[in-house]
């Protein structure tokens, strides 16, 4: 049961983290408001992970570092720069919606470049979530 | 009121949010799967990300203006909190429930977001019908799509 709580509990944060984004990027630049955030994030996780995994962050492999920090930069620099951007340009309920369709796009490159295999029901999540989409982007 | 340039330009960078985020979701089952605990990745992921954007965005902080009004900053260090707890929590649910279940459960975070738009930012989004129907479907397609990959 706290697995769930917890789940949902991310699930909230990252909803509310949306809205203080665009309460807060109403009078800074982009790519300065998102530093802003990582900091925040960076000391909190940071400590945190320090805390609980200190052998393990001491121990960490050159080639494990350099991966993570591959995803730290496809992710962090790029995603959340161009996620802050959207929500400035375009609001909260309508950007969300974009990011969640990373899924999307992360089966779309494992079946390009990983040989991932589609079943049936990511066939119909397909089918369903492409409309969803379009009646998100399109709304007034 | 945004302008037609604004929308197509947010749409744009609203993809390419997407497109890196599911980028770095293969790179993560793929590439570092079992190197570490993820909470020491997503440390290693987010102190890499601070640094590449400390190089991007610092130049562009003006802290005399930051420091005459801290309210956005105030609720940019909140983003950043919010988004670092959902990444804790995130990986303890996964400590302790199947991702089956995580997965379909975090993927609501955008009805959270058109909820807390329609208690919060009244003065800033319109919420349309379209909007919400469309919202509701795109978190369906989601959750059909992330049991897929996990079955």
């Amino acid at each position: 049961m706290l697995g769930i709580v917890l789940a949902i509990t991310a699930s909230f944060c990252w909803g509310a983290g949306a809205i203080f984004t665009r309460l807060g990027l109403q009078n800074i630049k982009v790519s300065a408001g998102a530093f802003i955030s990582m900091l925040s994030s960076v000391l909190l996780v940071g400590l945190l992970t320090l805390a609980m995994n200190f052998d393990d962050v001491v121990h960490l492999s050159p080639a494990a570092l350099l991966w993570f920090a591959l995803v730290g930069i496809v992710n962090f620099v790029l995603g959340r720069q161009f996620n802050f951007a959207a929500i400035r340009y375009i609001g909260v309920t309508k950007a969300s919606p974009l990011f969640a369709a990373a899924p999307l796009f992360a089966m779309l490159l494992a079946l390009i470049f990983l040989g991932e295999s589609v079943n049936v029901a990511i066939i119909i999540g397909t089918l369903v979530l492409v409309p969803g989409l379009y009646l998100v982007v399109t709304s007034g | 009121m945004n302008t037609r340039r604004d929308v197509i330009i947010g749409r744009a960078f609203g993809i390419g949010a997407a497109l890196a985020y599911g980028g770095s979701s293969v790179l993560v089952r793929y590439g570092v799967a079992g190197l570490a605990p993820p909470l020491v990745g997503a440390a290693v992921a987010l102190l890499a990300g601070t640094l590449g954007l400390a190089v991007v965005g610092a130049r562009h902080l003006d802290c005399t203006s930051l420091t005459q009004n801290t309210k956005p900053t105030v609720f940019l260090v909140l983003a950043g909190v919010m988004a670092a707890l959902g990444i804790v929590a995130s990986f303890f649910a996964l400590d302790m429930v199947p991702v089956v279940i995580v997965s379909p459960l975090q993927s609501t975070s955008p009805l959270f977001a058109l909820l807390g738009a329609y208690l919060f930012l009244g003065h800033l989004e319109k919420i349309t019908l379209r909007l919400v129907v469309g919202s509701f479907l795109v978190v369906f397609g989601v959750i059909l799509i992330t049991l897929g990959r996990a079955i």
